[in-house]
């Protein structure tokens, strides 16, 4: 069986070739970077992404990317107002959105192909004419708040926080690209306006495109709605990431029916020559805690562990207990085990295969692969994200065992949950991997 | 997994429940050209999707089971039979033997327990499908349903319903399901009750299994790069043997009727978790069963409801009374849910609730919707139809849900049967379902907010 599993993982990269919707190519179009995939579905997808992210405004100011990218789509434009525009996102079936996280910003069009050329105006609109209505920009933070809150009340999400912040205190991430209640509600429309300005920069942006239509139309399309945008000269942010070569643990009491534990771990960077050994390496420390907290040890539904690209990478791993001594005690054990064992041939040909699978699955959708291909830009070359299948299948496990002795080398935990069993789990958290 | 309800997020999320056993007053339409459905002769009904976009297959098993099958005493044990599922079985001895084939096959793979069906897939490369048919065979028919793995697993089931009771939206939506069902409560809770699962033994699985896990009562769908003919070749030697109960289990042990809402029953749930107030609206809707027009109406004013020029979403949103309104129908076989979710702002949810009951007595006037409404809304979920079929291992999840509570036939002649609904036919559906008729209204908020608000003064039926 496993001869046979060997031989046809190698028949899946050579059937790649042939099965891929096609390849994704990049040209640049008056000055703006496009990328482009073309598909086979009659979905599109086109984002139009900013480059900065957090680095592109003080802490005071947390929120205001993310809100001023929203309501570019949200707020009126010079041809439409706000109302007619979403009766026309209505009328079309069209979702325009905007949207900011650590690294970028982006706005993006999601479209059926009939009504491409309709979406396209409001795209077009939404990012070079957007007016910020004043009474429409008061009803968006009212909601960005409502979305604030409700995060912070969602124990997956609020965890989540709690890791980037206890991780990343006193780097530019310690900022939260959605905002504090405290930070959206000094938000002005006059102020988002003004800083729309100044993100928008043929430089500073770039353009993906996923769907079933020709390059010409894309150049044409782009030329007669961007060629015209401003070009500053833009240097793009780089960051000197935290090292944790320690463990400390933050720990926020909420009276909740189970506990949430998450474990911040370094992570190389998308350039590094360690990246997808390394992403390896976490898929099987993923399967590890879920073969052990699941299936062995029955402490937890859905434990895993994922890497997190940005700019400032981690990798993280999650969990959700009654037994939280037990459960990290297991986390770090499971640690343990893969920095002091070896991926046998069969288990790498098996984990390429899983993640070749999940590659495939996110291939399906216009939008997941505009997203890719967008994210891997930002952090380094949309090349990555395209050759994932190929630069995957090229590791091997020497090079997955030397990432993960590499960079897993302290923690940074975070606590959800009841204060008494984050007591009692106190020593756990502190103890080193080896 | 459970299916889960309600969510407030940035980028709303659009599902689409349809429905229907064909009328013969409706259309009804060929499957599309990449789509191809079987009968086999013990009864499994077997469809397939072939899509080259991507060198993948998706095996997913559905079966009618569910919440709507399960009594008090039996509540949650279709969820524990799901989660059993990826366990030791005739072929593999152990969960452990179980997961170890799951990565020699490259798959990826879940479960899903809802109010009308349980079902089960696998995504994997295309290549391995034969050996992906056969593993699925083996769990589907084969469980061993082992004393110690069960045990465990009530761990681990625990663990499940811990983090939905901390999800800030459960207690107003569980306390929904008990206002709006009453003793069927059961009937519409697919997560099930504690108790009963944590004292589940291998016999009541095997009694789950001995009434609904045949063929008669199952799908089989196939999708992705992978050639219907094969497909049915290779599905006829797996699963030929599989053999048919012989009996109808809804004939054996029918779901008991609804009983319609006696009266209008207002109640507020507060929760330390709740950082922003919901108000909830529901109403027993039209089922397949007896009434296939409503269905199509109910979808029909569903999404003129929640368009942005719509005469609710200016009163509530535009207006600055609510943050997000949106009304859904549920299509299932046995009285689906019309729910109305409102985010109100929580410095004006009285006003926001006095305007709420105020539109809901126009609903049926003749100008509360527009000709230019109706057809957007139908366009509308044209498109949703086109974004739903994208990813294909997605789209099985889709389909499934239409063959439990409906019918492919009702699918496929789906979009020719919206395009029949007239003002008439909406104005029916409000007047028959919503207007006027007794309904239950749940509010959520925080104990803060509670005490700033006093929604005991207001928030009432007879206000």
């Amino acid at each position: 069986m496993k001869r046979y599993i060997t031989l046809t993982i190698s028949l899946f990269f050579i059937a790649f070739a042939a099965f891929a919707q096609r390849t994704a190519t990049s040209f640049d179009v008056d000055g703006i970077k496009v990328i482009f995939k073309p598909t086979v579905k009659n979905v599109i997808s086109v984002r139009v992404f900013y480059r900065g992210g957090v680095a592109n405004y003080p802490a005071d100011k947390a929120g205001i990317e993310d809100i001023a990218l929203e309501a570019a789509g949200q707020c009126g434009t010079q041809k439409y107002s706000a109302d007619v525009f979403r009766d026309r996102t209505d009328k079309f079936g069209v979702v325009i959105s905007g949207e900011s996280d650590y690294d970028y910003g982006d706005i993006t069009l999601d479209c059926v192909s009939k009504y491409f050329n309709e979406s396209w105006d409001l795209l077009t609109e939404a990012v070079t004419r957007p007016v910020f209505d004043e009474g429409e920009v008061e009803q968006l933070k009212s909601k960005a708040i409502a979305r604030i809150r409700q995060s912070e009340s969602d124990p997956d999400d609020h965890i989540r926080q709690l890791a980037i912040a206890n991780a990343f205190a006193g780097t530019p991430y310690a900022t939260d690209p959605k905002g504090t209640e405290e930070a959206v509600n000094k938000l002005t429309a006059a102020g988002l306006k003004s800083y729309y300005s100044s993100i928008l920069n043929k430089n500073q942006m770039f353009i993906v495109v996923a769907g079933n239509i020709s390059k010409d139309e894309l150049i044409s399309k782009v030329r007669a709605s961007f060629g015209s945008l401003p070009s500053r000269p833009y240097t793009p942010v780089t960051y000197d990431p935290p090292l944790w070569n320690d463990y400390k643990v933050l720990t926020e009491k909420r009276d909740l029916q189970t506990n949430y534990i998450n474990g911040v771990m370094n992570a190389p960077p998308v350039n590094s020559a360690d990246f997808f050994a390394y992403r390896l390496g976490i898929s099987v420390l993923s399967g590890e805690l879920f073969g052990e907290l699941r299936t062995r040890l029955h402490l937890s539904y859905d434990p895993g562990a994922e890497t997190v690209n940005q700019l400032m990478p981690f990798a993280i791993m999650s969990v959700s207990t009654s037994s939280p001594k037990e459960a990290v005690r297991a986390m770090t054990e499971a640690l343990n085990l893969e920095r002091n064992s070896r991926v046998t041939p069969e288990g790498l040909t098996e984990l390429k295969s899983s993640y070749i699978t999940s590659y495939f699955m996110k291939e399906q959708s216009s939008s997941a692969i505009t997203g890719s291909l967008g994210e891997a830009e930002v952090l380094g070359g949309w090349e990555t994200a395209e050759n994932l299948p190929d630069l995957v299948n090229k590791v091997t496990a020497e090079q997955i065992s030397g990432a993960i002795n590499k960079y897993i080398a302290g923690l940074r935990w975070a606590y959800l949950g009841n204060a008494d069993q984050a007591n009692e789990a106190e020593g756990a958290f502190s103890k080193k991997v080896r | 997994m459970i299916h889960k309800k309600y969510q407030f997020t940035k980028k709303a999320l659009l599902f689409l429940f349809l429905i229907l056993q064909p009328v013969m007053l409706f259309a009804q339409a060929k499957l599309p050209e990449n789509m191809f459905m079987r009968k086999m002769p013990n009864g499994l009904d077997v469809l397939v999707i072939e899509d080259n976009s991507v060198p993948l297959a998706t095996i997913m098993i559905t079966c009618k089971n569910g919440a709507y099958t399960e009594t008090p005493r039996f509540n949650g044990l279709s969820h524990l039979y799901e989660h059993m599922f990826f366990k030791a079985n005739r072929d593999y001895n152990s969960q452990e033997e179980f997961m170890t084939r799951v990565s020699e096959l490259g798959i990826k793979f879940n479960g899903e327990t809802s109010f009308e069906n349980v079902n089960y897939y696998f995504t994997l490369p295309n290549y391995n499908l034969e050996e992906g048919l056969k593993f699925m065979n083996s769990a589907i028919r084969f469980p061993k349903f082992d004393r110690r793995e069960m045990m465990r697993e009530n761990v681990v089931v625990d663990d499940e319903f811990q983090r939905l009771e901390s999800n800030p939206f459960h207690a107003l939506n569980d306390a929904m399901e008990h206002h709006l069902w009453g003793n069927l409560y059961s009937r519409k809770n697919p997560i099930g009750n504690h108790q009963v699962i944590r004292s589940a033994t291998p016999d009541l699985m095997d009694s789950i299994k001995n009434k609904y896990y045949f063929p008669n009562n199952c799908l089989l769908t196939v999708a992705g790069s992978v050639s219907h003919e094969d497909v049915f070749s290779q599905v006829d030697k797996i699963y030929g043997s599989w053999q048919s109960s012989g009996f109808d289990p809804f004939q054996k042990w029918p779901v008991p009727e609804f009983k319609p809402l006696q009266k209008t029953d207002y109640f507020i749930v507060e929760s330390p978790l709740s950082n922003v107030p919901v108000i909830d609206l529901e109403w027993h809707g039209p089922d397949m069963r007896t009434d296939v027009p409503a269905t199509y109406a109910a979808d029909v004013f569903s999404y003129i409801i929640n368009q942005n020029s719509s005469k609710l979403h200016k009163a509530l949103v535009q207006s600055g009374l609510a943050l997000q309104v949106d009304i859904g129908y549920l299509t299932l076989s046995h009285v689906g849910p019309i729910s109305l979710h409102v985010v109100p702002n929580p410095s004006k949810i009285r006003e926001c609730m006095a305007e709420l009951k105020k539109q809901i007595e126009m609903m049926d006037n003749d100008d509360y919707v527009t000709d230019e409404q109706i057809e957007t809304a139908k366009e509308k979920l044209e498109i949703i139809k086109i974004r739903e079929e994208e990813v294909t291992s997605d789209f099985t999840q889709v389909l499934a849900f239409w063959w439990s509570a409906a019918s492919m036939d009702y699918f496929s002649g789906y979009n020719a049967n919206l395009q029949k609904m007239t003002r008439a036919d909406l104005q029916s559906y409000v007047r028959k379902y919503i207007k006027g008729h007794p309904y239950c209204a749940g509010l959520l908020l925080s104990p803060e907010l509670k005490q700033q608000v006093q929604p005991e003064k207001f928030f009432a039926a007879n206000n």
